[in-house]
């Protein structure tokens, strides 16, 4: 018998520091509750995705015994923490971390996911009791087994399972049909009459004829004529559906011809699966996110002490691994939410960077955008621009050297403008710490004196629950999510700043001016108006809200980006290999070129990585036979699958009417000897042989599939359809 | 205290045992199953994961051509497959070898992931008990079990320490015994204080234990397998042979009360080796298959004498053979080895001989090829014979067969 790990009392005291940490850096987040499970108990959560109940399923079952394989056996995969989105959210962490992976943990999930959960508008779709949901789901299941029997109930429940991904996962976002107003067709009399050029008045009535041909009338009267039989149709149930659908579950659960338990069952994966879809949908963005605020708060913030460095870097290097082939969402994302910062806080972005081109002015844009915004307040050639421009100078020459307020060793271009705004602000900035000042050294004066009465010495960490308990006595006041040694902190590094400018004034520094080349003025004039710094984390606070995986990468995965960090498309050969002697499947680069990589990055998110399909026709030859389009983007279908598929979804659609599927299937050129390429000196080789496409229908009519050709299909590969 | 997934897993555990009952024929067929080799620890089947189909893509294409275009054009012709990152590659570099499911992020909120996952998807390992194993076995190939024969008995003898007596070795001093006595006279004398227990042993209160001869009747096996190894073999060929020797080692096991093993290799001559070199021995001399025979009867002779041992030699070889040899071979079957063994098996494998052509398979004899001049001696010889058993063994899948020709007769 096992008894539960208790959450340890050391750790809470963290949680309280970590939690202030984040409310300081301006983190919305809700409670988080930890649970301590062992290892094996953590696979068993994953199987589970994170919910403490879900409806018994030997898939479930499955996965727990392969991750617990993978896991506690083999050592191959650790799952450090699980959080899920309910309210408040509920956190697991393993019992057998050490202290300082268990700090990640928390400012991972319990910070960066939570506020994730809390803000961003694609999980306001996501009901916050999912878990009660699920609960409730796993009873109904349980209830229609024992009334109908367990083998049928289980049987249907996993011919849904094969659909579950047919859903649409744009569908609260986008109006997929256009909202019919009946009542409006139906009072409207008389028929559409087709619409006539009208005639100016000076032109005689025999042009009539000519600017409105009877044929051409003819063929509108006609077209109209198809439109309102096709509403009628509609209507009368004979087109169904009128457009496309995406949303296949909820089709087939309003049309499809089932018992009421079964359409129960399918109404409930349906559901379950619209609840999953949306972290599937932004795993990118939250898991960079949870990555980057992660190490803010343990580097950046110091809550990771000395000994914990180098542990809490080598676990970061190795969540954030680049494979040889393949993406890992917490480094792509924690990539891009870095650059965002660096773009925002510098001013990289708008038209007036876009369209910039000119060497001179990107390789000092630093320069350039704080040149910009003193000309813009000062006036360009005036002595008060003058007399700036050789305060920043100087000031980032003097940081450099280690006489200013930021560190020298890690004092580099990316500081300069952060470092100019800081000594623009300095004296706000003074104002608002001096103004905390009194408040914190108080309650600083109070966590001494209870440490002291409790015997605790003064680094222990049950301080961090006295301040949480005096801000919470204090109506959580913002001011008291700072502490004494932090605001003195902020404080000197201002005293430094000014003390700088004033040494500055009183000419006791060497004065340095930096070269300003002709450009930048002609540059700067044709965009007036101030650059905008320092935005960077303002500008992540408002992308975090707004943003999914594949609106963060149109928007934030730039040609500079891809350039920087290197990324390619990827693609698979077959070589010889000289060791083994055998033909090997291998990646190898195929492109940098920045379209081809942005169009590879979308197609492997869109759509959650799952093929697109759609419901055309659900009367088909007037039968009521179902078809199905699968809308191909130069990916084909896996054929394996089919035959099964297409049989659960005969079976679902209960009529024991056929049920089709269209698709496109890629034919691709064969492989050529070695000798084919040869070709004498300066005779080019042929154009590479592009591959055909034969589109196919597969049908399936309760006892056996057919497949047969319709045709070659014209579709330009890769195409993207991002909706 | 038991978790709701338990349950799952049970259920999971149940159905996919009984596919295993379903299906263990054609896992035998794929040699997928790890027997022990030492015996006593469970089976082990590796199945693969149970998936739920849904529409996904199928694998990409891979590319088809080799030359390479120039250095601005991207490489290769078929789609872009994903995506990577590196700053110091160029356009055709080889990144590394394809990782079945190497892509796959995981589900769920934060999970982190360590190196890739095995080939061919991900496999539960099933582990049976022997049995079990044997059990289904028996079931499968219709295997009678094997009725030994009454002489040959061996009394095992085994001494036991069970006896006491006054006088011995300070070695097998029963401590217990000994003290016990002591506090019989103690008390008897009035020296023992209950509260004070202090009890000291003399000469007259200690006891030893003896040994006592046990003779337990065993009835032992010994199987000796004896190979051609004058031409190579493939890998397949290679498995085939190692897993058809696991299964007649676990079958005998389960049938004797012990069981010992010999391995043969043999060109030109015949040499003893042990079980690791049996697989991986390749000669290149001539063929002379009576060697190997004569080799078997010069170990049965020293060291297991027959009337005390089930003797079951197991022949592999394509049955290519030195001109003269078989009559030899004949002579020495039917004087000397049939009338003390419990049953000659031979199985027919593919050698490759790289100076002699490949044996012709299509000579409508069952499996058994021209040039494989040994078996179809066998066969024209002994296909009456009961104590002769020969099959076929160029694949895996016919492994199950060879398995039911060897032991279906209950020999």
């Amino acid at each position: 018998m096992q008894i539960r790990p208790k959450f340890p009392t050391e750790l809470k005291y963290w949680k309280y520091e970590i939690e202030r940490i984040g409310r300081r850096l301006g983190l919305k987040f809700s409670p988080t509750i930890y649970e301590m499970v062992t290892s094996e108990e953590m696979s068993e959560i994953v199987a589970y995705h994170g919910y403490p109940v879900r409806y018994h399923h030997w898939s479930h079952g499955q996965e727990s015994l392969k991750l617990k394989k993978l896991t506690t056996r083999f050592g191959l995969m650790t799952f450090f923490e699980l959080i899920i989105p309910t309210l408040p959210c509920y956190a697991y962490l393993l019992a057998t971390n050490t202290l300082a992976a268990q700090k990640m943990v928390m400012a991972h999930a319990g910070l960066g996911h939570n506020d994730f959960f809390e803000n961003n508008v694609w999980f306001r779709a996501v009901p916050r009791n999912l878990h009660t949901s699920f609960g409730v789901h796993a009873e109904t299941i349980d209830r229609f087994r024992a009334e109908f029997g367990r083998d049928r109930v289980d049987a249907f429940l996993e011919t849904c399972l094969s659909l579950d991904n047919c859903i649409d996962i744009l569908g609260s976002a986008i109006a997929r049909l256009p909202k019919r107003d009946r009542k409006s067709e139906r009072t409207r009399k008389s028929r559409r009459q087709p619409q006539r050029i009208p005639r100016k008045e000076e032109l005689p009535s025999y042009m009539e004829d000519v600017l409105n041909p009877p044929e051409w009338l003819e063929k509108q009267r006609k077209k109209i004529e198809e439109e309102e039989q096709r509403e009628v149709d509609i209507r009368r149930g004979l087109i169904l559906p009128e457009a496309p659908v995406r949303d296949v579950l909820g089709f087939l659960i309003e049309h499809s011809s089932l018992e009421p338990w079964q359409r129960e069952i399918l109404r409930i994966v349906r559901d379950e699966s619209y609840a999953m879809y949306v972290g599937a949908q932004t795993k990118i963005m939250n898991e960079g996110w949870a990555a980057y605020w992660e190490s803010e708060v343990m580097a950046g913030e110091g809550v990771a002490i000395d000994s914990e460095a180098g542990p809490f870097a080598r676990h970061h290097a190795g969540v954030l691994r680049q494979k040889p082939a393949g993406i890992n969402p917490y480094r792509l994302g924690s990539e891009l939410w870095d650059d965002l910062v660096f773009r925002w806080d510098t001013g990289r972005h708008g038209s007036i960077f876009e369209d910039c081109h000119e060497a001179e002015i990107l390789n000092r844009w630093d320069e350039f955008v704080v040149y910009k915004n003193l000309c813009d307040r000062y006036g360009a050639s005036t002595p008060a621009f003058t007399e700036a421009w050789a305060l920043f100078c100087t000031l980032i020459h003097e940081t450099d050297e280690g006489r200013g307020a930021y560190p020298a060793a890690f004092f580099n271009s990316r500081q300069w403008i952060l470092e100019w705004r800081a000594l623009e602000r300095a004296e706000v900035e003074q104002d608002l710490f001096r103004s905390h000042l009194t408040k914190v050294a108080l309650a600083e004066q109070e966590i001494a004196e209870r440490l002291e009465s409790g015997g605790l010495s003064t680094d222990d960490p049950k301080r961090f629950k006295f301040r949480f308990d005096i801000a919470k006595h204090n109506d959580m006041d913002p001011d008291l999510d700072w502490t004494l040694e932090e605001v003195e902190q902020q404080l000197r590094r201002i005293e430094i700043l000014l003390s700088f400018r004033e040494r500055f004034r009183e000419g006791k520094c060497p004065k340095v001016i930096n070269p300003i080349p002709q450009f930048w003025h002609a540059w700067s004039e044709r965009y007036p108006g101030a650059v905008e710094v320092g935005k960077g984390r303002e500008k992540m606070f408002e992308v975090r809200e707004t943003h999914n995986d594949t609106a963060f990468i149109q928007d934030f995965f730039t040609p500079e980006f891809c350039e920087k960090r290197g990324y390619f498309t990827i693609a698979t050969r077959q070589v010889f290999d000289e060791h083994t002697w055998e033909e090997v499947d291998v990646y190898v680069v195929r492109s940098r070129a920045f379209q081809r990589v942005k169009t590879a990055l979308l197609l492997m998110i869109n759509n959650l990585g799952q093929p697109k399909i759609e419901i055309v026709n659900a009367n088909l030859e007037n039968n009521r036979e179902l078809l199905l389009q699968h809308l191909h983007d130069g990916r084909d279908l896996n054929a394996d699958d089919i035959p099964e598929i297409l049989r659960r979804l005969w079976l679902v659609w209960g009529r024991k009417k056929r049920v089709h599927l269209d698709t496109i299937e890629t034919e691709y050129p064969k492989r050529k000897p070695y000798w084919w390429y040869w070709r004498p000196q300066g005779v080019p080789l042929p154009p590479p042989e592009l591959p055909i496409l034969h589109s196919v229908r597969y049908t399936f009519n309760g006892r056996a599939l057919e497949k047969k050709e319709t045709g070659i299909a014209v579709a330009p590969r890769q195409l993207l359809f991002l909706f | 205290m038991s978790r709701r997934i338990q349950q799952d897993e049970h259920e999971f555990l149940d159905i996919v045992r009984r596919k295993l009952r379903k299906d263990l024929l054609s896992f035998l067929r794929q040699g997928q199953i790890i027997l022990p080799t030492g015996g006593g620890k469970g089976i082990i089947v590796p199945l693969p994961e149970i998936h739920i189909p849904r529409f996904s893509f199928a694998p990409p294409p891979k590319d088809v051509e080799d030359s390479e275009r120039g250095e601005d054009e991207p490489s290769g012709t078929g789609p872009d497959i994903g995506i990577g990152q590196d700053t110091g590659k160029k356009p055709g570099d080889i990144l590394g070898p394809v990782e079945d499911d190497g892509e796959g992020e995981g589900q769920g909120e934060g999970k982190d992931k360590g190196a890739g996952r095995g080939r061919g998807g991900d496999t539960i390992n099933i582990e049976l008990s022997e049995e079990e194993f044997m059990e289904l076995l028996a079931e499968i190939l219709e295997l009678p079990r094997i009725k030994p024969k009454g002489s040959k008995l061996i009394v095992s003898e085994e001494k036991r320490y069970t006896d006491i007596r006054t006088v011995g070795p300070e070695s097998l001093l029963h401590k217990r015994r000994t003290i016990k006595e002591a506090m019989k006279r103690q008390i008897s004398e009035g020296t023992y204080d209950p509260n004070d227990p202090v009890l000291i042993p003399v000469r007259g209160d200690k006891r030893y234990r003896i040994p006592r001869i046990v003779t337990k009747p065993k009835n032992n096996a010994l199987v000796v397998y004896m190979m051609d190894v004058s031409g190579s073999m493939g890998e397949e060929e290679r498995r085939v042979v190692r897993f058809t020797c696991s299964l007649i080692s676990f079958w005998l096991r389960a049938n004797y009360d012990g069981l010992a093993e010999e391995w043969i290799v043999h060109d030109d001559g015949a040499d003893r080796v042990s079980r690791e070199d049996f697989f991986r021995t390749h000669r290149g001399g001539g063929t002379t298959i009576s060697s190997a025979h004569e080799k078997l009867l010069q170990i049965i002779d020293e060291e297991y004498p027959a009337p005390e041992w089930n003797i079951y030699p197991v022949y592999f070889s394509d049955g290519f053979n030195w001109g003269g040899d078989d009559d030899i071979c004949l002579k020495l079957l039917s004087e000397k080895i049939l009338p003390i063994v419990n049953q000659y098996s031979y199985g027919e494998v593919r050698v490759e001989r790289p100076w002699w052509p490949a044996p012709d398979t299509t000579s409508g004899v069952v499996g058994f090829s021209p040039s494989g001049s040994y078996g179809l001696m066998l066969l024209d010889n002994f296909s009456e014979e009961e104590l002769v058993a020969t099959a076929s063994l160029h694949t895996m899948d016919e492994v199950p067969e060879a398995i039911k020709v060897f032991f279906g007769k209950g020999r």
